[in-house]
């Protein structure tokens, strides 16, 4: 009996009996509407700059598949122990669970993932696959991005490095207390057993060429940084007593036990200021203050970490600008200062700091440390023909990795990209795709935006990697209007916890905040909508009153078009607005 | 067996005498004594078969079409908004031809939400393929339950029988309760037939053609109408083995009647005191109880009303846009009629409101001066001029 055919058995002449599978009436026929199972992206992944698969990675982490949930992000970015501590999280300000109560903690969630879970390197990378070599010129976040996503895409990478260690302002810049140097080495670990060759302690421009590395190399990708601090430009700068922020953060992070005096004044509002303040408060400055041109809405350090710089009794003396630096003997005696008021947005878009007239004061000082900006130091691309812009910035052609020479890329802060770790890497990773494009004819444009998520900063590298494999409808970003949560408790928000008391933290360097509990993080795991990623939680399957929702593995679940009405109760019913109303069969 | 019952446990015990093996039945005002009752039967072992607790009416329903369709008993009961709920299985049932018997305890339907007694749960339900019966007293109930197993396991379609709430469910009366060997001589034990065969499972209520649903239509119409020697032979049985029986109708004082009251249910017994005072009054007002919507006495009120001048139609239901329901349906039935009487239509003891006696006769006065017939029915309301 074929399965189409109908039998109808009159076992009494009084009503019908059927043997044959019902299977053979498509009672779908008649309607027009269909729902559809296509995964979509959540909003924070469309705000992260490194394009993390978010909402994914809790999908895996809340059936307990912590080392599942680590790959998904490590499909995007080789740096998650340290994103997870010192990123600015934008995706938190637009996580979708802001609207019913708080963001989800998922800052918190990628350093745990990173801290608790396996990375396996061996055996996924194809390492040396592809006979292209490339340099990275830097080991800074954006240098260590482009070498693992060059790495994975089969190109053998090596980095050159001038500093004695790699990770460049991650290892230099950032002090232990916010980023344990053991986390950052286990992570260029990683990078390391991909395959790339990491060269420390070569100079690009006084120990090797850059002509000589473009010979050897296929493509170069310079990505050095923003190492050199800006000078205050004050009178007084000169004296022993003043110093630069990034050469105080980095002799720190050589070992060397900068003195530093009772009363301390930071310059700058940024975070190597908060920083620089910190250290300093943690090197027994009692009397530690960060002097700030504009008011505290302005400070470009993350408002956290200049809560932090309260807790830890640092003064923050905001809408006051430093005019010279006074000593006494040779020595730093004070700074005077003025006052400013905020005037009308300047070119940043923010308000003008003005100086009141007359409103000098002195603020007695034993140390000054300027932390005002920084610039690279990359003038040995003037050689190759690349040109530094006003800010001493490496050119890149407008809106693209590359330089106006063929095969010269550059990327991270050097390159004028923002800078914020996340920015870096993600620069770096546009860096490794433009070069993949490069390399093997592709047009980077269209890649970029046929991986581009949402209309945010950010591609998918993982989509760029498995273009038929990934389904994820990147450009559909899940609104928190289409998600049902009628089914969802309100839950706090667990941030992570202080590891010590803060007067107890001025004493040590070691990490101020813990990790999320295994319990708390479960709690914020269950918390997260996983929006637009399928968790099989099977409401479609069970709820559907046809039996038109079937199973299909790794593709989630299919519609069985022939038998589905078009009720839409499977997409009512889906949290994550995986399922949706569709156009017809 | 004499003993004080109230209507609710009448039936139950009614339900144990017809060794009913399946009850699948969720709870409701005023039916919930009978679910009750029969719980506490399955808990002492008095009652031979099983008690399922359902989730729904609906479900309940559904699963006595399933019990039938293997060979098995099957009693439900419900009322209003349960036997509302249970629409769709209605229609399945019959469909499916299983002898289910329900009792549906009339209650008011929402909304207002109310308690009282009032037909019109039940008698929406019309066209849902069921026989229905409506009982005027509890011992009627016992006896109609009993007779509804032997009427739906012949015909296979469902009974439906139906009682006043509060004024049959809950009021306590005398009650004859037959010994089960009585019974048992009355209803075979094993008489519904096994269709379904669990050990080579089918698809029931599947889909057909159009013609061939047209032919199951058409068959099952005829055997409805096959019912009627079938109730009246196992009305006749009964009488014979357990001394009591009742017709589809019941005329009383009908032969020289001026003006004869259609009544249903519970109301019969208050108007049959009022029809009495009547003729005591001179009056020649006479009495026609029904008690079969379902297939509906078109043959029996014909003769009964064909030498009738007037005819008052008394209500316990309202179909909006229309009138009382059992007005509509003997107005249908006296069509046909060379000389058809005027009919008055009355609404009144809507949601169990008060029917006395006193009003019962002003009706039957007031449609004794008709001079034409009225196209709307009359609403009967204490303290209100009608």
């Amino acid at each position: 009996m074929s399965r189409s055919e109908i039998t109808i058995q009159d076992i009494e002449p009084l009503i019908p009996f059927s043997r044959a599978s019902t299977e053979s009436f498509l009672t779908g026929r008649w309607s027009g509407r269909k729902p559809a199972w296509v995964e979509k992206t959540s909003p924070c992944r469309e705000a992260c700059p490194v394009g993390n698969d978010i909402a994914r990675a809790f999908s895996y982490a809340s059936k307990g598949l912590i080392d599942e949930a680590l790959r998904v992000y490590r499909e995007e970015n080789p740096l998650p122990g340290v994103c997870g501590r010192v990123c600015y999280h934008p995706c938190e300000g637009e996580c979708n669970r802001r609207h019913f109560d708080e963001a989800i903690n998922i800052r918190g969630f990628e350093r745990f993932l990173a801290d608790k879970g396996r990375v396996a390197v061996e055996g996924r990378v194809p390492g040396g696959a592809r006979r292209e070599e490339v340099a990275v010129i830097g080991s800074g976040p954006a240098g260590l991005s482009a070498a693992f996503h060059l790495a994975r895409r089969g190109y053998g990478v090596t980095i050159f490095e001038a500093l004695p260690e790699p990770g460049g302002m991650l290892m230099y810049g950032i002090p232990e207390y916010r980023l344990p140097k053991a986390v950052l080495r286990r992570e260029i670990g990683y990078i390391r057993r991909m395959g790339v060759e990491i060269r420390t302690g070569v100079r690009v421009g006084r120990d090797a060429s850059l002509a000589d590395i473009r010979k050897a190399h296929r493509a170069v990708f310079a990505a050095v940084g923003a190492h050199a601090g800006k000078r205050l430009a004050l009178e007084g700068e000169e004296l022993s007593c003043v110093m630069e922020g990034i050469m105080f953060l980095r002799s720190m992070a050589q070992g060397e036990r900068t003195e530093v005096g009772r009363r301390v004044a930071v310059i700058g509002g940024g975070n190597t200021a908060v920083d620089c303040a910190r250290t300093a408060r943690r090197l027994g400055g009692e009397e530690v203050r960060i002097v700030y041109r504009r008011s505290r809405a302005e400070m470009p350090a993350l408002a956290e970490d200049v809560a932090s710089v309260e807790r830890e009794g640092i003064f923050l003396d905001l809408l006051a600008a430093p005019r010279r630096v006074i000593s006494r003997n040779g020595r730093v005696s004070g700074i005077e200062c003025i006052r400013m008021e905020l005037g009308p947005p300047d070119a940043s878009g923010r308000p003008e700091p003005l100086p009141v007239r007359g409103s000098e004061f002195i603020v007695p000082v034993d140390t000054v440390i300027a932390a005002v900006g920084q610039t690279p130091e990359a003038d040995f691309v003037r050689e190759s023909g690349v040109r530094l812009d006003g800010r001493g910035m490496i050119e890149r052609l407008p809106g693209t990795a590359a330089t106006a020479i063929e095969g010269l890329f550059a990327g991270g802060d050097g390159a004028g990209a923002r800078a914020f770790v996340a920015d870096a890497i993600a620069s770096g990773k546009m860096g490794a795709m433009a070069i993949a494009c490069f390399l093997e004819g592709k047009d980077w444009r269209k890649e970029l935006e046929s991986h581009r998520i949402g209309k945010g900063p950010s591609f998918s590298f993982h989509h760029f990697m498995h273009p038929g494999e990934d389904r994820v409808d990147l450009k559909h970003v899940v609104p928190y209007e289409s998600l049902n949560t009628t089914c969802v408790p309100y839950a706090d928000r667990s941030d992570n916890p202080p590891r010590m008391r803060p007067e107890r933290g001025i004493e040590t360097f070691k990490e101020v905040s813990a990790g999320l509990s295994p319990g708390l993080m479960e709690a914020e795991i269950s918390r997260c909508f996983k929006c637009g990623t399928c968790t099989r939680c099977d409401l479609c399957f069970l709820l559907c009153p046809d039996i038109s929702i079937g199973k299909a593995g790794n593709r989630g679940y299919e519609v069985k078009v022939d038998y589905c009405k078009g009720c839409g109760m499977c997409a009512s019913a889906c949290p994550g607005q995986v399922i949706e109303m569709g156009g017809g069969r | 067996m004499r003993q004080l019952l109230a209507g609710n446990y009448a039936v139950a015990e009614a339900v144990r005498l017809a060794r009913v093996q399946l009850v699948a039945a969720y709870p409701i005002t005023p039916q919930t004594p009978i679910y009750e009752r029969l719980s506490d039967m399955e808990n002492d072992g008095t009652l031979g078969g099983i008690m399922m607790r359902t989730e729904s009416e609906h479900s309940a329903m559904a699963a006595c079409i399933s019990a039938s369709l293997t060979g098995v008993r099957t009693f439900t009961a419900t009322a209003s908004q349960g036997l509302a709920l249970m629409h769709e299985m209605l229609h399945f049932a019959s469909g499916n031809r299983v002898p289910v018997v329900m009792c549906n305890v009339n209650r008011v339907v929402a909304v207002p939400w109310a308690f009282g007694s009032d037909q019109s749960d039940s008698l929406s339900q019309r066209d849902t393929g069921w026989l229905q019966f409506y009982c005027e007293d509890a011992q009627e109930a016992l006896d109609t339950v009993i007779q509804a197993y032997r009427i739906a396991e012949q015909a296979l379609l469902p009974v439906m029988v139906a009682i006043d709430g509060f004024f049959t469910s809950h009021f306590i009366e005398p009650i004859e309760i037959p010994d089960q060997a009585s019974v048992d001589a009355f209803l075979p034990r094993f008489a519904i037939p096994t269709r379904f065969d669990i050990e080579d499972p089918a698809y029931v209520s599947n889909v057909v053609n159009p013609e061939q649903y047209m032919g199951y239509r058409q068959r099952s119409f005829a055997d409805m109408e096959g019912t009627r020697p079938i109730i009246e032979k196992a009305n006749e049985e009964y009488r014979e083995l357990l001394g009591r029986g009742y017709g589809v109708i019941e005329a009383v004082h009908t032969d020289d009647a001026e003006i004869v009251l259609v009544t249903s249910g519970a109301m019969t017994s208050t108007a049959r005191v009022a029809i009495e005072a009547l003729r005591a009054g001179g009056v020649h007002a006479g009495l026609l109880k029904m008690k079969a919507l379902r297939p509906f006495p078109t043959g029996e009120v014909q003769e009964v009303l064909k030498h009738v001048p007037r005819v008052a139609v008394l209500d316990r239901n309202i179909s909006l846009g229309k009138e009382g329901i059992w007005c509509q349906e003997l107005k249908a039935a006296l069509y046909p009629l060379p000389r058809r009487p005027l009919i008055t239509g009355y609404i009144a003891g809507i949601c169990g409101a008060d029917v006395s006696p006193d009003m019962i006769e002003q009706m039957v006065m007031r449609a004794l001066g008709a001079r034409e017939a009225e196209a709307l029915p009359t609403w009967v309301r204490r303290g209100e001029t009608w």
